[in-house]
């Protein structure tokens, strides 16, 4: 039924989704997911609101149980049991769409650092506070931007503070949840820039929720098309964009670049 | 000229100071023109549609100064009566959030036939016949369907339409398209804009589009504002901003978008958008400007004509200042 390609996996996928299926009450969210994550890549999810795109990284961090099928994360089945997953939960983290929200707008954001690595028992309170004076300037921040609030934060400082938060327990896993939309288009850039020499610097994989397919088509390395909660098309990023196989990919292709087309050809 | 803006200056308090969140802003729009705003948060391009139409509120915003003529009429300086019949009939808006904006426990139906039967004075069956014409016209396959929903129980793209169909009820000479399609996925933001042209290539209605995205502007626009913190900083035909933008912010932005193939690292604008509290001395963008030079510290460059029509703030641009130097 389903076109899409059995990648071609030339390392061991960190993250492995084999026929895995999402269902609340009597609604079919995720219906037959088979995705393979390789490590260093960016895997990328595009699909129209609602196609599952958010509900795949919610299964893999541990947020929600898949109801069918088996997720893999590197090589050994996803364990969900608090006991034995502590070092995984640290190795696995997230990014969200609009910091300004996704941060306790009542602790400075060195507070909101510390916390993930007090969670899985990183370091003593030194270690952290250099760690997160590590990270901050890592992410372009000045590191006495953990006195903060998040309100005195612009977009992009905050969104960086909330890359700065998903790097200090030293994850090898990040999902993005759509990072840039709430970001202004002049901040963009420069925060895309810096996530893909995050990347290259630490080694790490991204899986990719992107609704503007330009900036998708710029971050990934792979994509993941999704309609309805399947896959419909998978492969590289060029592949997928330059020779779209399923008409409703043709469509969604079709319906982001024809814009930006236009501008360059103007 | 259908919508004529002169020097409108609209200013808020705040904690630091007097924030002039729209600062002496002037274009022009004509029958039947789409012309795309374009900035990014706190350039102002809200807030002078908001002053426009005198839908801010005042207090706390206090309009400061300018003139909107509307076919002739200034709209700063009408009876608040007056005002009211110009809006929805003359013009209308449609807002970034479709939610939001629909009422939450009323039907679209009962909202789209109240508003017609205001807007056009006429009867209640009058009007639902109207109202399911409109429905119709804008892709609704089945009117009955939409009209008896509620905003909740339907599709961001559907409450967006529904919204396109309220501000149709009045047949306004001119829309106010603010972010229409921000909150949208891809295929939805397609539907939306793809109906804009039609019915604005139909009727022959004026939009005001406003933008942060470059690609809605390539494919709706006529001319282009952009605008920089509270200021207009460059204005022309949009396929010749596109093509060659004369002002280093435009420059920068349209570089910044990542295009077609390219997995190069993306060209940035330095720096973040200035606080309206503590402006820079001069040009706004200066710091952030690759090509800033003296001039650009010491004063605020004026509104440079260039040739095709177009206009630039920009000392680039001031043959004056080179002859001086």
């Amino acid at each position: 039924m389903t076109d899409t390609d059995a990648p071609k996996p030339s390392a061991e996928p960190l993250v492995r989704l084999n026929r895995v299926g999402f269902v609340v009450d009597d609604h079919t969210i995720l219906e037959d997911i088979n995705l393979d994550i390789l490590p260093g890549e960016t895997f990328g999810l595009v699909g129209p609101s609602g196609s599952g795109k958010s509900t795949i990284g919610r299964l893999i961090l541990g947020l929600n149980r898949n109801t069918t099928g088996y997720i893999h994360y590197a090589g050994k089945p996803l364990d969900l049991s608090k006991r034995t997953s502590v070092a995984q939960r640290a190795e696995v983290q997230m990014i969200f769409q609009n910091p300004l929200t996704a941060f306790n707008p009542r602790r400075q954001i060195g507070e909101s650092l510390e916390l993930p690595m007090k969670n899985f028992g990183i370091g003593n309170r030194a270690e952290r506070a250099e760690k997160i004076a590590e990270t901050l300037y890592q992410v372009g921040l000045d590191p006495r931007f953990a006195m903060r609030y998040p309100h005195e934060l612009s977009g992009g400082q905050c969104q960086r503070a909330g890359i700065a938060r998903a790097l200090v327990t030293n994850p090898k896993f990040i999902f993005l949840d759509e990072p840039l939309s709430a970001l202004d288009v002049s901040v963009q850039a420069q925060v895309a820039n810096l996530l893909r020499s995050l990347q290259d610097k630490l080694g790490l994989t991204y899986l990719f929720v992107a609704n503007n397919l330009l900036m998708g088509r710029f971050m990934c390395d792979r994509v993941a098309v999704l309609q309805g909660g399947k896959v419909i098309e998978q492969g590289s990023v060029d592949d997928v964009f330059e020779a779209p196989r399923h008409a409703f990919t043709k469509r969604l292709v079709a319906a982001s670049l024809s814009a930006r087309h236009r501008a360059t050809a103007a | 000229m259908l919508l004529d803006i002169q020097g409108v200056t609209t200013t808020f308090p705040s904690a630091s100071g007097i924030v002039r969140a729209v600062n002496d802003v002037s274009f022009s729009i004509d029958r039947g023109e789409v012309v795309a705003v374009v900035g990014e948060s706190g350039s102002g391009k809200s807030v002078t549609a908001l002053s426009v139409t005198r839908l801010v509120p005042q207090p706390p915003a206090t309009i400061e100064a300018g003139k909107a003529f509307l076919d002739g009429e200034d709209l700063l300086a009408l009876p608040p009566a007056q005002l009211r019949k110009r809006l929805g009939s003359k013009i209308a808006m449609l807002f970034q959030n479709a939610y939001a904006a629909l009422h939450p426990v009323r039907r679209v139906g009962d909202q789209l036939v109240q508003t017609v039967m205001q807007l056009r004075g006429v009867s209640r069956s009058e009007a639902k016949t109207i109202a399911r014409t409109i429905l119709t016209d804008i892709g609704f396959s089945d009117p009955e369907d939409i009209m008896g929903s509620f905003a909740f129980q339907i599709s961001a793209g559907d409450a967006q339409r529904a919204m396109l169909a309220l501000a149709l009820a009045g047949q306004p000479d001119l829309l106010i398209a603010d972010e229409p399609t921000s909150l949208l996925d891809a295929i939805a933001q397609d539907e939306i804009l793809t109906l804009l042209k039609q019915i604005q290539e139909r009727t022959g209605m004026a939009i005001w589009m406003i933008t942060h995205d470059f690609g809605v502007v390539s494919r709706m626009a006529d001319r282009v504002v952009v605008m920089y913190a509270g200021r207009v900083v460059e204005t022309g035909a949009a396929k010749a901003v596109l093509q060659e933008p004369l002002h280093p912010y435009s420059q920068g932005l349209i570089a910044s978008v990542p295009a077609g193939l390219s997995h190069e690292e993306l060209r940035q604008i330095p720096g973040e958008i200035p606080d309206l509290t503590a402006l820079p001395s001069g040009c706004s963008f200066r710091p952030r400007c690759p090509k800033a030079f003296g001039a650009c510290a010491a004063k605020l460059p004026g509104t440079i004509d260039q040739p095709g029509g177009r206009q630039a703030r920009c000392w680039l641009y001031d043959t004056t200042l080179e002859a001086a130097e």
